[in-house]
């Protein structure tokens, strides 16, 4: 008697409560799973890590959720840096932006390309994925996830365990490679059915609360996003720059010129260490935050961001506030200047 | 540099990941597995501190030995020994 060979597949993992059931569901049909997971440098946990943060407030550590799930599953993880390649899906998605700056369907597409190379690489017959039927209304719904599999190149091959008994039978099942009684029927926004799943296969960890951890569907990431590549090549961006956009208050002044300012001490401390050559801007003779200068000023400029500086500093009420501008080594200004008034500077917030 | 108790690793490989932030250092560290032969140490040399949460269960989900970190801020470093089999192992018991 012959051995047959284990069928292999091709688990898309973020690390979220789905994609994790979605893993264990198919591992317990003795399939052989490999997952991976794509860093799209748009991850809001980075974030948080960058900036020296270990837990939000539900007390969840800011970790690689991919990897806790795959060593919870024991699963091999995959990351997969694809921030380069994905710019264009950014700047230019074919199939829109949803709420925000967010390319869901041209991000799943994508991503599914990425994965089928990736199938066909490690030998797994078919890739399966957390979806959940009428979870997310832009890629979640029957038509979405048809045509994104269909331009994907991966028809019929991508199995979503959670819902699969309310979708059409794909390869998988019709081949008999895995159950489909043994797969689930879950649809909607509800997380109850998921949330009893996790009991049941004693998945206590995963992160809280959901809602995804894209920073692209933030309003606020959004507008200053738009902001930058109106003003940069977005080929330019480097990923600290992207971090700084979720961090601080960013005024522009100009079209090569915006200020970003500090709003504690972990943003502060990120501002200092990412100067790079920028201006950096503080005021000594008050509590305050830190500000940086993105771009170059002109002398005017230099100045109306001094007075930005103090604005924010707890010498915001004094009539002079001195200014200290500081870039490279040895090169260095005193400025004294008068604050800015909190209305004057709405028009420049971003 | 002290390394205490760390002192006997010796690195066959050493990946410099200092100024990367998470999940970069991971990804590059997958990428470099792949020349690392079966039972040869690499060394990660890291900023973020998250590397120590995710380097663990990275090793623990592909099969690979986590031997270790030091951290003297902002620095750190880790060892992982790549798997004898060479390969990710798949199988094997839960975590408890």
């Amino acid at each position: 008697m012959t051995e047959r060979a284990p069928i292999k597949a091709l688990a898309m993992l973020s690390g979220g409560l789905d994609s994790s059931l979605a893993v264990h569901l198919i591992k317990e049909q003795g399939i052989e799973v490999e997952a991976v997971n794509f860093h799209t440098g748009f991850c809001l946990t980075d974030a948080h890590r960058a900036l020296g943060q270990t837990a939000n407030r539900h007390g969840t550590p800011y970790r690689n959720e991919a990897l806790r799930a795959g060593a919870h599953e024991r699963v091999p993880v995959r990351v997969v840096d694809v921030s380069r390649d994905y710019l264009p899906v950014v700047t230019q998605p074919r199939y829109g932006y949803g709420s925000a700056m967010n390319p869901c369907i041209d991000c799943r597409i994508f991503m599914l390309r990425r994965a089928r190379t990736l199938m066909e690489e490690i030998g797994a017959r078919f890739v399966f994925t957390g979806e959940v039927l009428g979870q997310r209304p832009m890629t979640q719904h029957l038509r979405a996830l048809q045509l994104i599999e269909r331009e994907a190149g991966l028809e019929g091959l991508v199995l979503r365990p959670l819902s699969a008994q309310l979708l059409p039978p794909t390869i998988p099942e019709q081949e008999g490679w895995v159950d489909r009684a043994r797969l689930l029927d879950i649809s909607g926004r509800s997380r109850r059915a998921q949330m009893e799943l996790a009991e049941r296969f004693q998945i206590g960890e995963y992160p809280q609360p959901a809602g995804g951890c894209c920073s692209l569907v933030d309003a606020n990431f959004a507008r200053r996003l738009r902001d930058l590549y109106a003003h940069r090549d977005p080929a330019g961006v480097l990923p600290e720059e992207y971090v700084m956009l979720k961090l601080g208050r960013h005024l522009r002044l100009g079209p090569g010129l915006k200020i970003i300012v500090g709003r504690n001490e972990g943003e502060n401390r990120f501002l200092e260490l990412w100067r790079g050559s920028r201006w950096l801007l503080s005021t000594p003779d008050h509590p305050g935050p830190l500000s940086l200068l993105d771009g170059e000023p002109d002398e005017e400029q230099l100045l109306e961001c001094a007075r930005i500086a103090a604005r924010y500093c707890d010498g915001k009420k004094e009539g002079r506030v001195r200014v200290l501008a500081s870039r490279r080594e040895a090169e260095s200004r005193e400025l004294l200047v008068e604050p800015r008034g909190e209305y004057e500077l709405a028009s420049r917030l971003l | 540099m002290r390394l205490g108790s760390c002192d006997a690793v010796r690195a066959d490989h050493v990946l410099d990941v200092e100024g990367l932030f998470c999940p970069i250092p991971i990804a590059r560290a997958t990428e470099r597995m792949v020349s690392v032969a079966p039972g040869e140490v690499l060394e990660i040399r890291a900023t973020d501190p998250g590397v120590i949460i995710d380097v663990p269960a990275w090793c623990y989900s592909s099969g690979h030995e986590f031997l270790g970190y030091y951290r003297e801020d902002p620095r750190l470093r880790c060892w992982v020994r790549k798997s004898a089999a060479g390969a990710p192992s798949v199988s094997g018991p839960r975590r408890p």
